[in-house]
């Protein structure tokens, strides 16, 4: 029974594996992968670098860019004279804030007076710019409050007790909002996304530039056996990945795995589904391997960038929203981010465990449809 | 000297490929290579055209050495065994590219190409894309693109394999026409008759060249009292001791009988069946029978469809129009029965090249569920058949083309089928081999086994036991070879089945 | 080099290009399809922030407090209710990404002049809107809290009029609306260009050693710079072509300013593009494999270009040892090109190492290529 598909897989595994680098490209690759991404993938805005242009060269002004530098945010790294210097540090992009403290800051501070306080902020990355601005902001609080209440001692011989309001802020699920396990889980199904799609339709492809095909077909073999042959390796190298991303992601970066590891492997079967049948629906549609890959491309862009991997889905328009419901790669990710994270289970998850059961064997079964044992 | 090479080496790992190869070609010579498969004459080739760098020794091409030809490249032109065509290139885009690299001048290109496309027979499809081109077809493009230019040097790696007779004469004009000119030609080859038109012939054994000479001398060395002993005679002689036993294939089971197939039904029959490709008619109405036991030889030029016709009967094209059946199995509604009773060689290579021999065994034994305890017996059967015994671990891309043709025989009969479709299997393949090969063939047939073989060697069709003739798509004669010679006999003179196979064409032509 | 050879291959690699819609819907469909995506479905502005409120204290203040969040651009009241187990629900399906709970003693302690603690829950899961949501939340509370203080002294102090204070005045450059499709358009021409060259070029020359054509070719007076030339002339038009449909969409569609000089940012995205497609075709030769070579072209130039180019994620905070790496990868000096002549309008003076370094990579990328494609078959 198991005759001719045992044939296949040994063929297959064989001629995966005999290129020491391809080797390196299914396992070492997505390792290296899940690195960059966990280390690089980080939106946390520290040590913003900073100018400070002080023209008033004051014990305050000193004390101001003190406040600055202990904050943890902000991080002096020139000090400078004129308004030019400043231009040419924002256009280089070496500092993105520039202080501007004018003549007379200390005396019209003590005179209790308001003072201006110039900021210069480069706006190119308007979220960081948007994040910078909300620390200027507490600082500026923070700053104006001390000042008050040692003004008020010094003026009215008085300690003055100033109402204030704190934030309290409290992460769940994340609790210090580390990037790596928002990002570990997206690295795994983009990685199983390229390796089983891709991969398996180049490599049947790949059977019918080379003409090797033509043997196989006229074999008895089924057309079953065939595509399971010829897809298997990949789904047993996608497992063998998943395994290693999620071990790199667990002891590197600390990524939790709050909830059920049968889970997470049988939501990924579900997944598979989809993901090989997409693969075989574009081989059947290409002739050379130059066509699969470039039809995957095709496909593997708009599914994980539209999947809400980095960018969240509410905040596309309505009508986009509406076409992700047809990307199998954005119900997986809910179901991956949910167990890793948040040690969810079946009752939170069943929508996306149904929709992914739904589009894998509607995908799959058309693929198996369209596939045919003849040539041309 | 246009070449010389003195103790020329090359090593593949512990193989040696070529073996203190001395050789001298003046020019204006037409010199043939010819050998055993796996003789190194590829590796020769390569060599020459500088493709490949030798081991050890020395070979000066042109006075350049060959491991560094960029000077004198434009001089040499090459034709290597799988010919690079670009599929999506129509034909005419294929010359006219190889024309510009070779700085072919317009006036002379354009005459050239017409002359070239003429003799090819290819004008007709100036316009079709190379990759819808049968076999044949391809490799007559492929000497097109290599004689657009006029080279000082012109090196052929078996440049007719696949080639219709028609088509191999008018290309055996050209290479007269160009030695005319002054060209100094190496060409390798497979067949003997056209060894016989070269100058000198050089004789190829495992790396080594054991002879050297015209052919008239040549045949000298053969030492048993022939009255006219032709070159092969001298292959057979000199590779004949090397020649290792065939061993006797085991006799096939008779196909199991299927309910509603009878037992006295045909192997094979077809009614009225044709084949389309777009506009293009492939095959035309064709309607065949052939008995169980018989070896049914299948001929005509290339691009004739009888690429086409074979792979319907396999089921893996569908036909357009027209019925069939093999093995009693209708080919459009069971072709999956029909695949398992029959055996298929296609006419190019297509097992896996990234596999070793006894890899492509094991798999195709498993696709094919051969019982385990026959598994090793009939591995060890085809490697021995295909005399690869020493060879058994490497890859298939390190065989050379005979080789890669017996391993393929060897894979589609692995199964003991009871039908099998041979599609020029003996293409390339050196002669002592062939006739193994046949001796083979005749023994399966013998066991009742069909033979359905397509070939261009007319020594071979005589070997059949009818012969159908097609062209164009269309079945212009069917019969024993005696039957198709006495119908065209003069004067009681029975021609050769060449002329008979040119004459039917021509009056098919005027027609 | 001999021009017609060029031009012949050029010209066939032109026909195979055109044959095959499907290159031509990589060459163009896809960055157009990857400049609508990102210029209407993907966003990273984080504001209209579903925001659940549990307000316990129910007083003047509190009320205040939630109006100046609700009253923000970046926040969107979406629930306001009365109990923990509400908001955890809010959060777990997502409804709320953060909530606001002021505590019962809030009035209270701030007409003490006590600190009064306002927590906020916020959905961790995705870090980097969570971290923006909550410098939002910050700068909110923060400017609440600083007007509050200032109301109290002005009550508590006999002095009515002066307290000294600091008042920020922050002045936005480059892009002043804050929008960040300013932002990512530019860094996504680099991205689409690098992607496009990178799978057009990675398997042309795997392709013609796997199909056998290779043999031939090399036996042919064409010299390895004619045919990497060559092959390169059909990807660097579409090339061309890419950087004019983006810059042309980006003006007319999105309404992307571009400040700075068209010239400029044409001449140095061809030398870019140059780069890009002498090292996807080095990929090409050294591998020899279609499989292999798509895997590579993956994972040395689309992702780096995604990630490490300061594209979206901002070099800075990546950790040491990265940024490093981020040194060879050659999108993020485009990428920071790119911003410059787009957002602040700066020459060539301002950013020549950059330019420099483009130039020497092309050079010498293209110098290996030449180099590595040995006219032999071993």
């Amino acid at each position: 029974m198991f005759d001719r598909l045992k044939a296949m897989l040994i063929k297959e595994f064989i001629q995966v594996f005999r290129d020491p680098r391809m080797r390196i490209v299914l396992f070492v690759l997505p390792v290296l992968q899940t690195v960059i991404f966990g280390y690089a993938v980080n939106m946390d805005v520290r040590n913003i670098p900073t100018a400070i242009l002080d023209r008033d060269n004051s014990s305050e002004s000193r004390q101001l860019a003190a406040t600055m530098t202990s904050s943890g945010y902000f991080r002096i790294t020139n000090h400078i004279s004129s308004d030019n210097e400043a231009q040419a540090l924002l256009d280089r992009g070496t500092v993105r804030v520039v202080l501007n403290v004018e003549h007379g800051f200390s005396q019209r501070l003590q005179r209790g007076e308001t003072v201006p306080l110039q900021v210069l902020l480069d706006g190119s990355d308007s979220n960081t710019a948007g994040v910078i601005m909300g620390y200027l902001a507490r600082l500026t609080t923070d700053y104006n409050i001390s000042i008050r209440s040692d003004y008020s001692l010094r003026h009215l011989g008085q300690t003055l007790s100033i109402g204030q309001v704190e934030l309290a802020s409290r992460a769940w699920f994340n609790s210090n909002l580390a990037s790596p396990p928002f990002y570990v889980p997206a690295v795994i199904t983009n990685i199983l996304f390229i390796i089983t799609m891709l991969l398996s339709s180049m490599a049947i492809v790949r059977e019918k530039e080379l003409g090797t095909i033509e043997q196989v077909i006229v074999t008895p073999i089924r057309k079953g056996e065939f595509i399971l042959g010829k897809t298997l390796p990949f789904v047993l190298i996608g497992y063998i990945d998943v395994i290693l991303i999620s071990l790199v992601g667990m002891l590197v970066f600390d990524v939790p795995l709050r909830g059920s590891l049968w889970l997470l492997f049988f939501a990924t079967t579900l997944f598979l589904m989809s993901s090989l049948g997409i693969g075989l629906l574009i081989s059947t549609v290409s002739q050379t391997q130059q066509q699969a890959m470039m039809s995957a491309f095709f496909i593997i862009f708009p599914t994980m960038l539209l999947s809400g991997f980095a960018f969240p889905i509410e905040n596309m328009p309505q009508p986009v929203q509406w076409l992700t419901l047809l990307n199998p790669l954005r119900f997986y990710l809910v179901i991956i981010r949910g167990i890793f994270l948040k040690g969810i289970g079946i009752a939170v998850l069943w929508q996306q465990l149904a929709a992914l059961t739904l589009l894998g064997v509607s995908l799959l079964g058309i693929a198996v449809l369209r596939f045919r044992k003849t040539l041309g | 000297m246009i070449i010389q090479l003195s103790s020329l080496t090359r090593c593949f790992g512990s193989l040696t490929a070529v073996d203190n190869l001395t050789l001298s070609i003046p020019e204006g010579e037409l010199f043939g290579l010819v050998g055993s498969d796996g003789a190194g004459k590829t590796t020769t080739m390569r060599m020459l055209a500088g493709v490949l760098d030798y081991t050890s020794g020395e070979a000066k091409i042109l006075g350049c050495n060959s491991r560094d030809l960029t000077v004198v490249q434009g001089e040499i032109g090459y034709m290597s065994q799988r010919f690079g065509l670009y599929p999506d290139l129509t034909v005419a885009e294929n010359i006219r590219f190889y024309a510009d690299l070779f700085d072919v001048p317009a006036a002379e290109r354009i005459a050239r190409t017409r002359r070239l496309l003429t003799f090819s027979g290819m004008a007709p499809f100036t316009d079709r894309h190379a990759g819808r081109l049968s076999g044949g077809m391809k490799q007559k493009l492929g000497l097109c693109c290599a004689l657009i230019h006029t080279p000082k040097l012109l090196l052929l790696d078996e440049p007719t394999n696949g080639v219709d007779p028609v088509s191999r004469r008018d290309f055996w004009r050209i290479l007269n026409d160009l030695r005319k000119e002054g060209v100094t030609i190496v060409v390798a080859t497979a067949y003997l008759d056209e060894a016989e038109r070269c100058d000198r012939v050089g004789l190829l054994h495992n790396g080594r060249l054991l002879a050297c000479d015209t052919p008239q001398n040549l045949t000298k060395l053969v030492k048993s009292n022939q009255r006219a002993p032709s070159l092969e005679d001298v292959f057979v002689e000199l590779m004949g001791e090397q020649e290792l036993a065939v061993p006797q294939p085991s006799i096939p089971q008779p196909a199991e009988q299927q309910p509603g197939a009878e037992a006295s039904s045909p192997a094979v029959s077809l009614e009225q069946i044709s084949k389309h490709f777009g506009n293009f008619i492939a095959v035309n109405g064709i309607s065949l029978t052939v008995p169980k036991g018989q070896i049914f030889g299948f001929l005509g030029p290339n691009g004739a469809g009888k690429s086409t016709t074979i792979r319907m009967l396999c089921g893996i094209l569908s036909p357009t129009s027209g019925k069939g059946s093999v093995a009693g199995f209708d080919i459009t509604a069971e072709p999956e029965r029909i695949k398992e009773n029959i055996g298929y060689m296609s006419q190019r290579f297509s097992l896996y090249e990234d596999l070793t021999v006894e890899e492509n065994i094991a798999f195709y034994a498993g696709i094919y569920r051969l019982a385990p305890d026959k598994r090793s017996e009939r591995t060890e059967w085809v490697i021995r058949m295909a005399g690869l015994t020493e060879r058994r671990s490497s890859r298939a891309n390190e065989l050379s083309g005979g080789w890669r043709q017996r391993l393929a025989l060897g894979c589609a009969i692995l199964h003991e089928p009871s039908i099998i479709f041979l599609d020029e299997p003996t293409s390339g393949v050196d002669p002592l081999s062939r006739r193994r090969f046949w001796d083979l063939i005749r023994t399966l047939a013998r066991g009742g086994v069909t033979v359905f073989v397509t070939t261009h060697y007319m020594d071979e069709a005589e070997y059949c036991d009818r012969l159908a003739l097609i062209y164009r798509g269309e079945l212009v004669a069917v019969g024993t070879p005696d039957e198709l010679k006495k119908e065209r006999a003069v004067d009681g003179v029975l021609p050769s089945l060449e002329d008979v196979f040119i004459g039917l064409i021509e009056e098919h032509d005027r027609t | 080099m001999n021009l017609r050879r060029l031009k012949a291959v050029a010209k066939k690699e032109f026909i195979h290009v055109l044959r095959d819609p499907r290159s031509l819907m990589m060459g163009i469909g896809m960055p157009m399809m990857l400049l609508f995506l990102f210029g209407y479905a993907l966003t990273l502005d984080v504001d209209r922030v579903p925001l659940a409120v549990w307000d316990q204290s129910q007083t003047v203040e509190s009320r205040e407090l939630i109006s100046r969040f609700s009253g923000s651009r970046y926040f969107d009241l979406v629930l306001t209710t009365e109990s923990y187990g509400r908001i955890e629900e809010a959060i777990d399906r997502r409804e709320a990404l953060i909530a606001l709970v002021v505590p019962a003693d809030f009035a209270r302690s701030l007409s003490r002049g006590k600190k009064a603690v306002v927590q906020a829950i916020v959905d961790g899961s995705d870090p980097t809107t969570a971290t923006i949501a909550l410098g939002y939340a910050d700068a909110t509370t923060a400017g609440f809290s600083g007007d509050v203080s200032m109301k109290k002294l002005r009550k508590q102090s006999v002095q009515s009029t002066k307290f000294p204070a600091l008042d920020l005045r922050p002045r936005v450059w480059f892009n002043a609306d804050m929008v960040s499709r300013n932002f990512i358009f530019p860094g996504l021409i680099a991205v689409v260009m690098m992607i496009m060259a990178a799978i057009l070029t990675s398997l042309s020359m795997a392709r013609e050693w796997e199909t056998g054509t290779m043999e031939q070719l090399i036996v042919t007076p064409v010299s390895p710079s004619e045919l990497v030339l060559g092959k390169l002339a059909p990807y660097f038009c579409i090339g061309l072509l890419d950087l004019l449909l983006c810059i042309g969409v980006g003006e007319f569609l999105f309404d992307v300013p571009l400040r700075g000089s068209l010239v400029l940012l044409t001449v140095l995205s061809m030398l870019f593009l140059f780069g890009a497609l002498s090292f996807g075709m080095l990929i090409s030769i050294i591998t020899k494999n279609q499989l292999l070579a798509s895997q590579l072209g993956i994972v040395t130039t689309i992702l780096p270009a995604f990630l490490l180019s300061g594209f979206i994620f901002p070099i800075e905070n990546m950790p040491f040892p990265i940024q490093i790496v981020t040194h060879i990868v050659t999108a993020r000096y485009f990428v920071f090109i790119l911003r410059g002549i787009y957002l602040k309008d700066v020459g060539i003076g301002m950013m020549w190492p950059e330019v420099l370094f483009l130039a020497a990579f092309g050079v010498i990328v293209m110098t290996v290529a030449i180099w590595k494609l040995r006219k032999k078959i071993d």
